[in-house]
């Protein structure tokens, strides 16, 4: 080209300027293309760039999000959604129409829930029940995607798995209604026996029974409003530990002689084996320990009958002490003995012989062992007793 | 005394189960005592009460069940069943009705006399 203008130029002065600023022009035009090239080739590899971004942002969401067109053709889907709909990376499920899916049994339960309440097309919320291994739940957020130009063009679902605050509540529910239970039960006995002797239709023998019982089963809703409490702050974690060098087996002995009239009463052989050589003292929190040794051994005392039989015994190995509570009560049988340690949980056995039972008490004595860095667990023969074990680390 | 009036209460609570045993039979009539749900049926079908007081939460067979099988029974479906117990839960209560007890108390909000009432109440219709 700028032979061309060349050549032209020696004819005409004016003609020459002309091309000449002909020239510049075309040179400012090429240096704007260029420049708008090189934007547009800059925005283009933003554009990639955002939409990489975007593509991460909804591939590692924590909730499934699924986006479906007017036709109900999947247009999105990111992997938590797959996962959760129980389908492999492999499974084209781009362009395909929901209904036809009904291959994928949690796919079919999705577009069941969606089409439940007049179309997909409204904005709602619901819930998405997934039978797995575990029951899985899900609130399903269903919301319509519109355009800048105020156009419909889907929908969105969003899975968020609710599966453990519905259990949290389930088992906060369940926690009130026994403990309402557990409750009421001592109060019923103090209300009952008041009335019986403010009416005066009983015996001077049967009034002071009843006194006596209305007693105990104060004694017992105090004890129960102090393990309700345990068991409140451990769960909140406010269990403030107050650890001190504790000598254990003289903690044991003081627990027993404080035992000592119900041991006497049921004439139960109450046996303290301790080394020779004083243990090594342990760190722990004096207070929580004697909590699980009480517990441990009113057990023992509890469900050990008449002119029974129980052992107390101490060991040190491997840094550790390990205390040991046999009774010779009516054992656990093998099924309930996984749950022993649960909240609330009474078995079959102890309710036979004890109804008014808390069933907090190894489930508190298991928190604190646990929280001493210990452990707990127990042996049983069915008809023949049990033996508590507990171990606590040395420093 | 042939013709008393006869009770049964399947009630696992020893202290409770004096006190209700002491209070009917005050009222003049027989009481029966079971302490869990299997001699709480067994009762039933032996002794023919006229009227059960019957508790939720029971060693080895639980008061819905018991209500369940009594109600199922020939011999036992016409007894009337009060269930008192200390479970206070609209759904338990609901569950109690629904299998054909003629009423539910929670036993800490009746007194001994309110529960008379109640047994007399019943046994009237």
């Amino acid at each position: 080209m700028t032979n061309f203008l060349k050549k032209k130029k020696c004819d005409n002065p004016e003609e020459v300027i002309k091309y000449q600023n002909s020239l510049i022009e075309l040179d400012k035009i090429a240096k704007m293309l260029i420049k708008r090239d090189l934007a547009l080739t800059d925005s283009k590899e933003k554009l990639i760039k955002e939409k990489g971004k975007v593509d991460a942002v909804i591939n590692s969401l924590t909730d499934g999000l699924i986006m479906i067109d007017l036709e109900q053709k999947i247009i999105l889907i990111n992997p938590k959604a797959q996962s959760i709909l129980n389908v492999t990376k492999e499974e084209k499920l781009i362009g395909k129409v929901l209904p036809e899916l009904v291959n994928f049994p949690h796919i079919k339960e999705l577009y069941e829930v969606l089409t439940k309440t007049e179309g997909h097309c409204r904005e709602k919320q619901c819930e998405l029940i997934l039978k797995e291994l575990i029951e899985k739940i899900y609130e399903m957020q269903t919301t319509l995607v519109v355009t800048e130009t105020q156009e419909i063009i889907g929908t969105l679902i969003i899975l968020h798995d609710v599966t453990r605050e519905r259990l949290i509540n389930k088992m906060k529910s369940e926690f009130i209604t026994i403990a309402a239970h557990q409750l009421r039960t001592p109060l019923t006995g103090i209300k009952w026996s008041l009335e019986m002797i403010n009416t005066n239709v009983i015996t001077e023998e049967e009034k002071k029974e009843f006194l006596d019982k209305a007693y105990q089963s104060n004694e017992r809703m105090i004890k129960l409003v102090n393990s309700l409490l345990i068991v409140s702050r451990l769960e909140e974690g406010r269990f403030v530990y107050k650890f001190s060098e504790i000598q254990i087996e003289n903690l044991i002995q003081e627990i027993i002689e404080n035992f000592k009239i119900q041991i006497k009463n049921k004439a139960i052989g109450c046996v303290f084996s301790k080394p020779k050589i004083p243990l090594s003292k342990i760190k722990a929190d004096l207070e929580k320990i004697q909590i699980v040794l009480e517990n441990l051994i009113d057990n023992a005392i509890k469900y050990t009958p008449q002119n029974g039989k129980i052992i107390i015994s101490l060991k040190e190995n491997n840094n550790k002490i390990e205390v040991s509570i046999k009774d010779s009560g009516m054992g656990i049988s093998k099924e309930n003995r996984e749950r022993l340690f649960t909240k609330f949980f009474r078995s079959a056995e102890a309710l036979k012989i004890e109804t008014s039972g808390s069933g907090l008490g190894l489930f508190i004595a298991k928190n604190i062992i646990e929280a001493h860095k210990g452990q707990i667990w127990m042996k049983s023969k069915e008809g023949r007793g049990s033996t508590f074990y507990f171990t606590l680390p040395i420093n | 005394m042939a013709n008393k009036t006869k009770i049964l209460i399947v009630e696992d609570d020893l202290f409770l189960r004096r006190l209700c045993q002491k209070k009917l039979e005050k009222e003049g009539f027989e009481v029966i005592l079971a302490e869990d749900g299997r001699e709480g049926i067994k009762q039933a079908k032996k002794t023919s009460p006229d009227l059960i007081l019957l508790d939720i939460i029971l060693p080895n067979i639980d008061g819905f069940e018991v209500l369940k099988i009594l109600k199922d029974e020939v011999s036992t479906k016409l007894i009337p069943i009060i269930l008192l117990s200390n479970l206070g839960q609209k759904e338990d209560i609901n569950k109690g009705l629904a299998l054909g007890a003629s009423d539910y108390l929670i036993k800490a909000h009746f007194s001994p006399q309110e529960i008379v009432d109640k047994i007399k109440e019943v046994l009237k219709k």
